[in-house]
Parts: C-alpha cells; sequence; structure tokens
C-alpha cells in the first residue's frame, strides 16, 4: 500500500508542468459576512473531536490520549497543543498545536487560513495537508459552523509547544504530491442538501459526514487511502491497522438490530443493546458526542436508521 | 551465575505477583473463564442499566445483587492472564495487558472499588443507583479502550 503510494508520487514527479497545474492548491477567497456563536463553536469542537487528536495528552503515548490520573478529560482535550501521535501504515503523523499560540500555534492565523484548512486541507503558505487530518470530512462543515469553531478556539489556553515533525518515507514527505491524491479522492463541493429526507435525518447526515467524520473510520478504504464509497459506514480494518471497525449501516451484522434510541443511549452513555461497553477508537468518539445537546445524537440515530443494509468487507480470520 | 540468579528470582517473583495462575487450567479454558466473567459483569450490568431506562421496574434487592456480583469478578478476572494466553485469535484481549500489566490491574481494582461503593448504595432508590452505575460503567469504558480489541 505504501509503496504504491510513494510510486505514483514518483511517477507524478516527473509529470512536469501538467503536474503543478494538476496539484496546485486551490484555496476559498472570501468568507460570509458573519458574527461568531462561541455555543455553536464549542459544539463543533465535541462534534469534530478535535481535542482527542490535538488535545495535549500529558502522557504523551503513541496511539490513545491519556488523561494524568485524577486529570479531568474535559481540560486536556481543550489544552490543544498537539503532539498525539497516529501510526498509519504511511507512517507516524503528529497532530500540531493549534491552540491560540502565536508563535508555535495558531494565533496569528485569519478566519481564511482556517476555513482553508479545515474545507481545503490547504496551510495559510499554500502547502496541502496529509489527510491525517481529516478535512475529508470537514469539508463538508458549513462555513459558519468553521468560523463559529474558529472563534472558539481562541478562547481556549494558548499553550507555547512544538509537536515533533512527521515520520514519513521520503517521497511521502513532499507534500505538492498530495495535490495528486487530491485530485483523485477529494472532492471539494460543501454539504448537498437532499430533499427526500426529513429535517432530523438530514441534521444526522450532516453531523456523522461533516464534523463527526465517522466515515473516517467507518468506510472501508482503497490501497491508496480513498473512501471506498459502495461501501459507506459498512465497516472495514481500524485505520491504525490493529483491529476492525464495526459496520454501522442496516446490515443485519451492523446496526439492524438497535432501535434509534439504543443508538442515541450508546452514543450518549458508551454502553450498547447487551449493555457491553464502547471498546478502543470509539470511547473517545463516544465521549464528545455526549458532550452534544441529545437532540444531535438523536439526529444522529435517525440518520443512521435510515441507511440502506451494506455489507462491508469480509473480515479475515484472526 | 548472578545474572541468572537474578532471572529465577524475577520468574519467581512474577509467579507470585500473578499468585496461582489458576492452577491446571489449559490456555483455552483460561480464555473461556475470563470471558464467561465478563459476561456476567455484562448481564448484571444490563440488570442494573435496564431498570434506569425503564424498561424493567426498579428492583433494590436485584440492583444491589449485580453490583455484588461484579464486585466479586476483578480479583478472579486478572488471575486469569498467563503470558501463553496473549495473542489467541478467540480472545479480544490485547497486547497492551502484558505491556502494562500494573495499569490493567489498577482498572480491575477500580471497577472493584466502585462496584462494591454501588452494593453500598444501590438499594437507596433510582436515584442513588443512577450515580454509582455512571461511575461503574465509566471503568467498562476505561479499560475497554486500551486493553481490549477493536472489533465487533
Ligand atoms: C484524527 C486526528 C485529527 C483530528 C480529529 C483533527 N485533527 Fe487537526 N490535524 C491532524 C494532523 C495529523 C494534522 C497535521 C496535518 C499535516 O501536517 O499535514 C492536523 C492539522 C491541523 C491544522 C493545521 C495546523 C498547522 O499548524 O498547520 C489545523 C488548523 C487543525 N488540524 C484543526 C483541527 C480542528 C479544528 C479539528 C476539529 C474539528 C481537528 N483539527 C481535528 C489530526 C487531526
Ligand atoms: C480491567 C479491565 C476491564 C474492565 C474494568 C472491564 N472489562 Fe470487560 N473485558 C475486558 C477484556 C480484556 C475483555 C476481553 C476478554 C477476552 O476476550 O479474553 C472484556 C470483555 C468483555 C465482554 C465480552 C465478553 C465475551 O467474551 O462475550 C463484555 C460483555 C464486557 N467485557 C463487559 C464489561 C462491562 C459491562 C464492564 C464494566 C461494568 C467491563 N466489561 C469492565 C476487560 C475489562
Ligand atoms: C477514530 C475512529 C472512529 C470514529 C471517528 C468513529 N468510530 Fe464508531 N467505532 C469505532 C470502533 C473502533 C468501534 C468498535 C468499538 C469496540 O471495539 O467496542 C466503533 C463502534 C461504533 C458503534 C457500535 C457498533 C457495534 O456494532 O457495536 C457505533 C454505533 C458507532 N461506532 C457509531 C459511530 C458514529 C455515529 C460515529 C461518528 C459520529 C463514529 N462511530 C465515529 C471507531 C470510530
Amino acid at each position: 500500500m505504501r509503496n504504491l503510494l510513494i510510486g505514483l508520487v514518483l511517477l507524478a514527479g516527473v509529470g512536469g508542468s501538467a503536474f503543478s497545474l494538476l496539484t496546485a492548491p486551490s484555496t476559498i477567497a472570501s468568507l460570509p459576512a458573519h458574527t461568531p456563536d462561541l455555543a455553536n463553536g464549542e459544539r463543533m469542537f465535541w462534534a469534530g473531536g478535535c481535542g482527542s487528536c490535538h488535545g495535549a495528552a500529558s502522557e504523551r503515548r503513541c496511539d490513545r490520549p491519556r488523561e494524568k490520573e485524577g486529570e479531568d478529560k474535559e481540560t486536556y482535550k481543550k489544552r490543544l497543543a498537539g503532539g498525539r501521535c497516529l501510526k498509519t501504515p504511511f507512517g507516524t503523523f503528529y497532530a500540531p498545536n493549534i491552540s491560540p499560540d502565536r508563535e508555535t500555534g495558531i494565533g496569528t492565523w485569519t478566519a481564511k487560513d482556517f476555513v482553508n484548512a479545515l474545507k481545503r486541507g490547504v496551510a495559510p503558505d499554500g502547502r496541502h495537508y496529509y489527510p491525517a487530518f481529516p478535512y475529508t470530512s470537514y469539508r463538508l462543515m458549513r462555513t459558519e459552523d468553521v468560523l463559529d469553531l474558529f472563534a472558539y478556539l481562541k478562547t481556549l489556553p494558548p499553550i507555547r509547544a512544538r509537536a515533533p515533525a512527521h515520520e514519513l518515507a521520503l517521497p511521502l514527505r513532499w507534500r505538492r504530491g498530495l495535490g495528486l491524491w487530491k485530485l483523485l479522492f477529494f472532492e471539494e463541493d460543501g454539504f448537498r442538501p437532499r430533499p427526500d429526507r426529513s429535517a432530523l435525518e438530514e441534521h444526522g447526515r450532516y453531523l456523522v459526514d461533516g464534523p463527526g467524520h465517522c466515515g473516517e473510520c467507518h468506510t472501508p478504504r482503497n490501497l491508496l487511502g480513498g473512501f471506498i464509497k459502495s461501501q459507506y459506514l459498512a465497516g472495514g480494518p481500524s485505520p491504525d491497522g490493529k483491529g476492525w471497525v464495526p459496520n454501522i449501516t442496516q446490515h443485519p451484522k451492523g446496526l439492524a438490530n438497535w432501535s434509534a434510541k439504543d443508538i442515541a443511549y450508546a452514543l450518549e452513555t458508551g454502553l450498547t443493546p447487551s449493555f457491553d461497553s464502547f471498546g478502543g477508537a470509539m470511547v473517545e468518539v463516544q465521549e464528545n458526542l455526549a458532550k452534544l445537546p441529545a437532540a444531535d445524537r438523536a439526529a444522529i440515530a435517525a440518520y443512521l436508521k435510515s441507511l440502506p443494509a451494506i455489507a462491508g468487507p469480509e473480515r479475515p480470520r484472526r | 551465575m548472578k545474572q541468572l540468579r537474578r532471572l529465577l528470582l524475577l520468574v519467581v517473583g512474577m509467579g507470585l505477583a500473578v499468585g496461582p495462575v489458576a492452577p491446571g487450567l489449559a490456555q483455552e479454558d483460561v480464555i473461556k473463564e475470563r470471558q464467561k466473567l465478563m459476561k456476567s459483569v455484562g448481564k448484571a450490568t444490563k440488570t442494573m442499566g435496564e431498570m434506569l431506562q425503564g424498561k424493567v421496574p426498579y428492583d433494590a434487592a436485584a440492583a444491589v445483587a449485580a453490583m455484588e456480583t461484579i464486585a466479586g469478578v476483578p480479583a478472579k478476572f486478572v488471575k486469569l492472564f498467563p503470558e501463553d494466553s496473549a495473542g489467541d485469535p478467540d480472545s479480544k484481549a490485547a497486547d497492551a495487558i502484558w505491556e502494562d500489566m500494573a495499569r490493567f490491574q489498577k482498572l480491575a481494582a477500580s471497577l472493584e472499588k466502585d462496584a462494591k461503593a454501588g452494593a453500598s448504595v444501590a438499594g437507596n432508590g433510582p436515584d442513588a443507583l443512577k450515580g454509582a452505575f455512571v461511575k461503574l460503567t465509566e471503568n467498562c469504558k476505561a479499560c475497554h479502550k486500551d486493553f481490549r480489541l477493536e472489533d465487533n
């Protein structure tokens, strides 16, 4: 998988000027007038789970962030000094500092910089971001919601800290090559309303596909790390390659036997209908979703119940 | 020689720390046994959870008994993780257990403590049960997050 990507990047390298045109970052030039709503910004913060990757876990660990003994989980998730490491088949990424510190964080960023990072995956200096930062889903967020989130992040404590550099194979360190990946797998358009759905389901779909980025773990990927759209939310190998993420469509192996209430209850408490508890990466996600208003969890549940039954990839025997 | 003795002491010491590792249990049985214990925890949790969801009426005696069932599990459970039961395809126990046994045991001890505390208040009405239940189930997530493999 990694070799393939490296090959692609190298191939692209010899493509010359056509390549340079194709991979040039595209950005949003102007923003709508908007008065930020901090409460909605905080809601987007929890829906997006920013603190799970950027939160300064006191214990620096590579897999799951963890609070210091006796420390409140909410507190560390709001200390956005970065540093959590994400192991992927492409190498190891370190979530950067996104606290409002002016030197090491994003304290000097404009709203436009921030919108372009989340909705286009492009840095203020024009470089592409790696999709380990799930802008591939955040791109669907409404610009107003992103602006509210930006205003909210500015209210959090500035922390001076630099995250380590990503550890990637050489050709992958060349960010321009990501333009090609984006060309293949990244769509720029925002959230498209679907009039055939109820307002509740639509709100749920927005939360699931946009800020909630559920598909980043629950949708299987092809060899180059792009979503397999025909198996949307149908489960597959964990992004870190260690486990298996379950199917959450209405397939019998998915959530067919869960009522909407069961789903909303599980997202609030972490307890499944058989009163087992969530484990692995879903614990972080659930604990973030628990901070949302109950209506948001009900909307997510209604949307998941409206999905068709989709079979996921066959799970290999361990 | 000195090193060998150290090693021997270490091995013996580890044996003691884990206690009489369920003597005579084959690896398969160890795994079945620990899963059986966890199933009983799940069942007891369900008994209380359904009372709190209003699916069944609150029953003080049953709630206390459920907490007591859970309180009885952790001490037995942590003895069922001999080294040779790591990586078994029938088990969802993560390698992290053997990499950080101390923390794993601490989380088990915390489950026991909260279940014991829960048993002493679960009979005082649904509100008292609810508080104890929320505290209790934080332990499930904390341990399953790092020490149980992801899959369903
Ligand atoms: C799955 C982990 C993950 C989550 C969740 C996540 N990020 Fe990130 N983020 C990253 C990584 C990794 C990078 C670095 C990308 C790169 O270097 O190309 C990053 C980069 C960024 C950057 C660019 C910082 C810089 O210095 O250039 C911003 C801004 C950002 N994230 C904001 C957010 C916000 C806001 C959220 C929540 C809505 C969020 N991130 C959620 C992993 C994550
Ligand atoms: C100290 C760690 C720890 C704690 C605390 C813990 N569990 Fe577990 N649990 C495990 C491990 C490890 C497994 C996987 C065992 C195996 O497959 O070998 C497991 C498995 C399970 C299973 C599946 C059993 C099966 O094989 O069908 C259920 C159900 C379960 N746990 C429920 C709970 C509930 C409910 C709580 C909280 C009240 C809880 N657990 C607390 C470690 C823990
Ligand atoms: C960081 C990866 C990740 C993200 C993001 C994620 N999930 Fe999960 N999810 C998992 C994993 C892993 C499990 C399996 C948990 C376990 O082993 O207990 C899971 C389990 C679930 C389950 C239980 C399924 C079952 O059959 O037991 C539901 C429901 C669920 N997720 C819904 C969601 C929703 C809704 C979102 C988006 C708001 C989401 N997930 C985002 C990783 C993720």
